[in-house]
């Protein structure tokens, strides 16, 4: 990109005439994405200006008058909070684990899936596994109270085992971020291989026959062929994911959360929740948005950095 | 959450009844023109000398705008929005007024509408709808003082106020400003006010030979022969936010001189329950219920279904519910028979008052009206609204249209059997929702209340919890002050999720009570003090 920016920037602008004319049709089609991602992504970012100021409905975002603090009232109010330490500990830690745990399940899933032969049974599997996204989160919420409950499936398979407790998982505080985590990789697993299967249905089949011809076995050929055939896109949705890193939703652990596990279930977003939303306060919440959307905004750049270091790929 | 919240309010509105038209200015004088449209004759008959009222239907065609938050109880009722209720229909149709309602989504919708300048002549929302609360909206414009409209143009809702003194200073600011009109209100003395409290397996009294208990120690020993005697798993079966409840409630605080966990006022002076000495005996009582597991060891991860499950299945002996669950749990119950008697807040001695109970502010946060500045016609919007509180209005609200809904038998307004027993199975409160204005919209008749809990185990329970006395320690207008606000809800959010984690591990055990000094120094720490301050400060200017 930067390459052709260097050789072509004298002629850009001709070149452009020139490809408008010929493409001129594909040019007003792309017109509605633009106008989408001006409309709806760009120029909200303005309104993050609120931010910094008390927001008020009546005054508008350009209207209202500024924060104290030269503006930094509410970043200020985040970090004095008695709770800001452990959102922002247990924000690290729930994404950590769901990144650690959660983001290779959909490859070795989409690998196996990969090896089945049959495809009247994959595409059953498939949609079964991906079954859970489509289910709302209220009620996937409810169905993960009852299965982790006193008499939920879980404990009397544990009972079954010898395992003597009879209290709810969710009555743990240690047990918070193992089900949350374990619940998610079971509701996105199926939907998030998806785009590992695209990738490995476009592997050249060529390389798998040369690997046959080389003595390669199954096991082999996923290690040396298949996983590097995919290792792009990995590597790209990698580096988004930790983009997102500060970013745990607050529903669902709205839904599952109690006063009992809070200390390890509370997260920036509920408690933005309570503090902003519930209240009416959008500067607040806005001030805390932005605080996140900079750290993922600079872990993004750092993962694409070292990623393209060490592994010579990444975004840009 | 979202949902958590609707939830929550869906199950308030549920809850909720109605009452007395017993203070003599709550009787009006009766419609006076009210003859092109159907107005019923006014439910208290004579009409009382010296109060004004409106002449209904307006005269001149007039049209308004209106903006109110979408509810869901419409699409519950079988309506799309509230709109195209009948309930809706009727109110223009008898006023003669034309009302063009737009019903935003949620909240948020609403301040968007207005922020982006689509201000209606009227504003439904709840009272503090508005960031920074009632008083930001009347400085934003968006609610004018009606202090000296509403003796003219709202007769009928100026009559209610006065009276009762609660009403007037919950409707209130600062003592001086009218900046909306209140919309569900209840009569002060009405035990329909009430509408949770202990629920009790009847039965398992009996079994144990057993009086309602009305003390801790016989609550106490009810639970212990449930589990020895009766050998059942969850005596007292409930889940977290009900404990939260019964302690805001001052169901189990009496007995240690405490009024409640939650805010209260003793002679003007604010207190906070959780923040108090003789809170620690509250939470110790809860926690030698807990450790005997006699208090069901889940209630932090319990929900709603988990505890109705174990009280119909016998289970559990007692839980914490509402007046709607008498009726869900009698019909769900898998034992015959099925009986469950209320317990009232329990104190420590036989014959002592309680002092403390549930009951809703006689002005509720829902459905207020504010008119802002924009109003094009004031005196025409004020009238409308003021129609639900005029005779005429009463009655749509409350029993919703006569020959449908209701009928007169021997001049009461009767429900009829469209309501009691639906041909399309929608609930008796479903229908009053879209018919009439349940919970919302008007002050609501005793009367009605009766008729809507058809269950004698209902209105029973609701005596029990009921205690008259409560509202001398309440806080009859809680607003806090605006230059207060945002230093407020900083220290407030922290402190009272604080005060819920700590009350789940004091009464589990896992923060001994030994540290319940370190509670209070940390309570301290986060500001407590200062938050008291402001609430007193607060109190002082409103009530």
């Amino acid at each position: 990109m930067a390459q052709a920016k260097a050789a072509a920037a004298p002629s850009l602008l001709s070149r452009l005439q020139k490809d408008f004319r010929r493409n001129g049709g594909a040019y007003l089609i792309a017109l509605p994405v633009l106008a989408f991602y001006a409309l709806f992504a760009y120029k909200p970012m303005f309104g993050a200006i609120i931010a910094f100021k008390d927001f008020s409905p009546r005054k508008g975002i350009f209207g209202s008058p500024w924060a104290d603090s030269y503006g930094f009232a509410h970043f200020i109010s985040f970090f004095k909070s008695f709770y800001f330490t452990r959102v922002v500990r247990n924000t690290i830690v729930i994404s950590l684990t769901g990144l650690v745990f959660g983001f290779p399940i959909p490859i070795l899933f989409a690998l196996s899936l990969n090896e089945v032969k049959n495809s009247a049974f994959k595409r059953i599997v498939q949609t079964v596994s991906y079954m859970p996204h489509f289910i709302s989160l209220v009620v996937v919420c409810s169905m993960i109270l009852l299965f982790t409950g006193s008499k939920g499936f879980i404990l009397q398979i544990m009972q079954l085992l010898g395992y003597p407790d009879q209290q709810a998982l969710l009555n743990k505080q240690e047990l918070f971020v193992p089900v949350y985590t374990i619940s998610g990789i079971w509701q996105e697993m199926g939907w998030n291989c998806i785009i590992y299967l695209s990738a490995l249905s476009a592997v050249d089949q060529e390389l798998y026959e040369a690997a046959r011809i080389d003595g390669a076995n199954r096991l082999r050929q996923t290690l040396h062929v298949t996983l590097p055939g995919i290792l792009g896109t990995i590597i790209l949705l990698l580096i988004l994911r930790i983009g997102s890193i500060m970013s745990v939703g607050h529903e669902k652990i709205i839904l599952l959360y109690n006063d009992y596990t809070m200390e390890r279930a509370d997260v920036i977003s509920t408690f933005v929740y309570r503090r902003g939303l519930v209240n009416g306060d959008w500067s607040f919440s806005s001030a805390v948005g932005l605080f996140n959307s900079a750290i993922n905004f600079a872990l993004v750049i750092i993962a694409n950095k070292l990623s393209n270091r060490i592994s010579g790929m990444g975004i840009w | 959450m979202k949902l958590c919240a609707r939830v929550l309010s869906l199950a308030l509105a549920l809850a909720l009844l109605l009452c007395a038209c017993a203070a003599p200015g709550n009787s009006h004088a009766p419609v006076s023109s009210a003859n092109q449209t159907p107005v019923p004759t006014p439910v208290a008959g004579a009409s009382s000398p010296g109060v004004p009222s409106s002449d209904f239907p307006i005269p001149g065609n007039k049209t308004l705008t209106m903006l109110r938050v979408l509810a869901a109880e419409a699409a519950q009722g079988g309506f799309p929005n509230y709109a195209q209720s009948p309930n809706f229909k009727a109110w223009q149709e008898q006023t003669g007024v034309t009302v063009e309602l737009r019903e935003p989504a949620d909240n948020a919708a609403l301040l968007l509408a207005l922020s982006s300048g689509d201000v209606p002549d009227i504003i439904v929302g709840q009272k503090n709808f508005y960031p920074g609360g009632i008083t930001k909206l009347a400085e934003d414009g968006f609610a004018v003082d009606l202090s000296d409209k509403l003796p003219v143009w709202a007769p009928d809702y100026w009559a209610l106020l006065q009276s009762d003194q609660q009403f007037m200073t919950s409707v209130m600011t600062n003592k001086k400003y009218h900046y909306g009109m209140g919309g569900y209100l209840m009569p002060v003395d009405s035990e329909f006010r009430t509408w949770r409290g202990f629920l009790a397996r009847k039965e398992y009294l009996d079994a144990l030979k057993m009086d309602v208990p009305e003390t801790m120690d016989e609550f106490y020993g009810f639970l212990v022969g449930v589990r020895d005697t009766l050998e059942k798993p969850y005596p007292f079966c409930v889940r977290n936010n009900m404990i939260n409840d019964m302690l805001a409630d001052g169901r189990l605080t009496s007995a240690y001189g405490l009024v409640s966990a939650d805010q209260f006022q003793i002679d003007g002076k604010v207190h906070l329950g959780a923040y108090e000495p003789a809170y620690k005996d509250v939470l110790a009582y809860l926690n030698r219920l807990y450790n005997e597991k006699l208090l069901d060891n889940n209630f932090p991860s319990n929900t709603d279904d988990i505890v109705r499950a174990a009280m119909m299945s016998g289970e559990a002996a007692v839980t914490s519910g509402a007046t709607s669950w008498v009726a869900a749990l009698t019909s769900g119950a898998t034992e015959q028979p099925y009986n469950l008697v209320g317990i009232g807040s329990l104190v420590a001695n036989k014959g002592d008052e309680p002092m403390f109970g549930h009951a809703d502010p006689v002005v509720t946060i829902y459905s207020w009206s504010f008119f802002p500045e924009e109003c094009k016609d004031l005196e025409t919007a004020i009238r409308f609204v003021n129609y639900l509180q005029a005779p005429g209005g009463r009655i749509l609200s409350n029993y919703g249209i006569e020959g449908k809904t209701f009928e007169y038998v021997n001049g009461k307004p009767t429900l009829t059997d469209f309501v009691n027993k639906n041909p399309d199975g929608y609930t008796r409160d479903q229908l009053m929702r879209v018919y009439g204005m349940l919970n919302w919209g008007c002050l609501h008749l005793r009367e009605m209340s009766v008729q809507r809990y058809p269950l004698q185990a209902q209105r029973d329970a609701i005596s029990a919890w009921f205690v008259p006395g409560r509202d001398k320690y309440v806080l009859v207008n809680d607003t806090i002050d605006p230059q207060y606000i945002k230093e407020y809800t900083q220290l407030w959010t922290d402190i009272y999720t604080y005060i819920g984690e700590s009350r789940v591990k004091f009464i589990t055990g896992e923060t001994p009570l030994t540290e319940f000094d370190k509670y209070l120094s940390t309570l301290k720490t986060m500001g407590m003090d200062r938050v008291l301050e402001i609430k007193q400060i607060s109190y002082d200017m409103n009530n």
